[in-house]
């Protein structure tokens, strides 16, 4: 009697356990596993359309097309995603910023395609939060490691043969901390070990900060500061004014 | 009154009103404009329409006021002569004794002012003559030498020391001798340091020597001076901003490009104990613009 209760009660338990087991598995496999393995079955289904044809299949590049892109890192894919740098048309084309081309839920599905099947190394997408970040920090940052190419106001100038420090514009801040981490184009890179991510936020955070200055003139001059401005402003005001009481001058009749 | 005098008298008579009419609107614009600008300033204010509504209404004030006197008020000019209004003989000749005596006769009086005024001059002169003394002695060697020496580790601004993990390809960073606290020390010592992609390192031989695939360069342009910060990663060139100098950083920064005539003086560097980049020396050549007793003989590139 007392035997066969504790049997009862002991497969009791085991039964209940193995229900919960059970049920804990299919909540933590079945259905989260479940909803990730169909956004990485359609980054699949975007990354054969999109990119294999010039990165392959497995982003191994191919000759004269396309670049390993398996170590460039999840930030790289999402900068050249968003910027509408990729995917090309065609592979002659210039790589240059554009409408993008992908949705954002197109661009996470390759992401989490290219994360779980692709990638090696390479960067992570930087986790910002410019409104809280240090923005002296970001400025003397900037100072050091942007203003010579990107110029002190971030408007962009010519760094050497054909190619151009763009304007840090139109760029938004997601995209300026990427291509910090990643050194797109001619861009240097400025990694992890050197840069922590508080820097990247910082610097982002002083660009953002250096464009949406107020403009009380009107026109910026390339954020050029009021006395420069002001400069312009007095030579030309000044210029026209002479010319005009030049004119005038010339065409006053002597008196009778 | 002739007929021709009454048609003129009507002819004047219609222009001016017409002028009275114009001036009216101007200034009626020039009212609307200015209470425009009342409103735009009470509301909040927005420069441009304010600088345009002020345009506006000065323009309007003037050229009501031009018509009006130009126009409006336009009387004949009548010229009236005068006579010569000299003074008569004697109290000219009053006069010039006059002067001879009290303000003419005082600067002879007062020679002392003048010799204060030549020794103003003189002292002048004097200071003038101070610029000669940066003519000599010669500054020794310090066109020769940094503040880097053997065994100093390389630190970026911060002042943190530098592991060779730390810089990936594509990467560079300016980083200082650690130690150097005063500007004199950091300016002439300021250097790059660059990760280059695998393989991509072409140094000459009997080149200083390098830790992996890092190299470190001196940032100061062998042309000028400037800064030399504009790295174009991918191409692995460093291009100075102020003359558009190019050195190629895998071939031990020969000049490739623009006005420099000598390579970027390269670091020679190594690893200490705990594992940090130091310096194992000075840079192999001096830095910053050419000088005149600079013996190197310029390099140049071949095609």
């Amino acid at each position: 009697m007392r035997a066969g209760r504790v049997r009862l009660h002991r497969i009791a338990v085991v039964g209940l356990g193995t229900l919960l087991a059970a049920v804990t598995l299919q909540a933590a496999l079945g259905g989260r596993a479940g909803a990730q393995e169909t956004e990485v079955d359609r980054g699949a289904g975007i990354w054969a359309t999109q990119c294999a044809l010039c990165h392959g299949e497995l982003g191994r590049g191919m000759q004269d097309k396309g670049p390993d892109i398996r170590a460039a890192g999840t930030a790289a894919i999402d900068f050249v995603i968003r910027t509408g740098r990729m995917p090309l048309e065609d592979a002659s084309n210039r790589v240059q910023r554009s409408e993008p081309h992908l949705t954002a839920a197109q661009r996470d599905a390759v992401l989490a395609f290219y994360d779980r099947a692709i990638r090696t190394g390479g960067p992570d997408i930087p986790r910002i939060e410019p409104r809280t970040a240090d923005l002296a920090r970001g400025r003397e940052l900037f100072v050091q490691n942007c203003a010579a190419c990107h110029g002190p106001t971030a408007a962009g100038i010519a760094v050497g043969q054909r190619d151009l420090a763009p304007s840090l514009d139109e760029a938004s801040p997601i995209e300026i901390a990427e291509a910090v981490r990643i050194g797109p184009g001619r861009m240097p890179v400025f990694g992890t070990d050197i840069y922590t991510e508080d820097d990247v936020e910082a610097v982002t955070a002083w660009v953002l900060d250096l464009r949406e200055r107020a403009a009380p003139g009107g026109a910026q001059v390339g954020r050029s500061g009021p006395v420069s401005e002001g400069a312009i402003a007095w030579i030309v005001g000044m210029g026209l004014l002479l010319l005009m009481i030049y004119l005038l001058g010339e065409h006053a009749q002597d008196p009778p | 009154m002739s007929d021709r005098q009454v048609d003129q008298w009507e002819q004047r008579h219609a222009r001016t009103d017409r002028a009275a009419r114009q001036a009216a609107t101007t200034f009626f614009v020039a009212i609307l404009a200015a209470i425009g600008l009342f409103v735009v300033y009470i509301q909040g204010g927005q420069t441009q329409l304010e600088g345009v509504l002020l345009f506006v209404a000065f323009s309007g004030v003037g050229a009501g006021i031009g018509l009006w006197a130009k126009v409006i008020l336009d009387e004949p000019q009548v010229v009236e002569d005068r006579p010569m209004m000299r003074s008569p003989r004697e109290s000219r000749e009053a006069f010039e004794a006059e002067y001879d005596e009290t303000v003419g006769g005082g600067l002879a009086r007062r020679s002392f002012l003048v010799k204060l005024l030549m020794g103003a001059g003189a002292s002048l002169g004097l200071a003038l003559l101070i610029p000669l003394r940066s003519l000599g002695p010669g500054p020794e060697n310090e066109l020769f030498t940094t503040s880097w020496r053997a065994g100093a580790r390389l630190v970026l601004p911060t002042g943190a020391p530098i592991r060779p993990d730390d810089v990936g390809p594509d990467q560079i960073v300016t980083v200082f001798p650690e130690g150097a606290r005063t500007v004199e020390e950091q300016a002439d010592s300021q250097a790059v340091l660059i990760g280059l992609r695998q393989d991509a390192m072409d140094l000459p031989p009997g080149s200083p020597a390098t830790v992996g695939n890092l190299v470190v360069y001196s940032k100061l342009c062998t042309h000028a001076g400037c800064p030399v910060g504009l790295y174009r990663a991918s191409a692995a060139e460093l291009l100075c901003p102020c003359h558009q100098s190019t050195f190629d950083v895998t071939r031990g920064a020969v000049p490739i490009s623009g006005p420099a005539a000598r390579p970027l003086p390269q670091l020679p560097i190594g690893v200490d104990d705990d594992g940090f980049l130091v310096a194992l020396g000075d840079f192999e050549a001096p830095v910053g613009p050419t000088f005149w007793n600079l013996t190197d003989e310029p390099i140049v590139e071949e095609a």
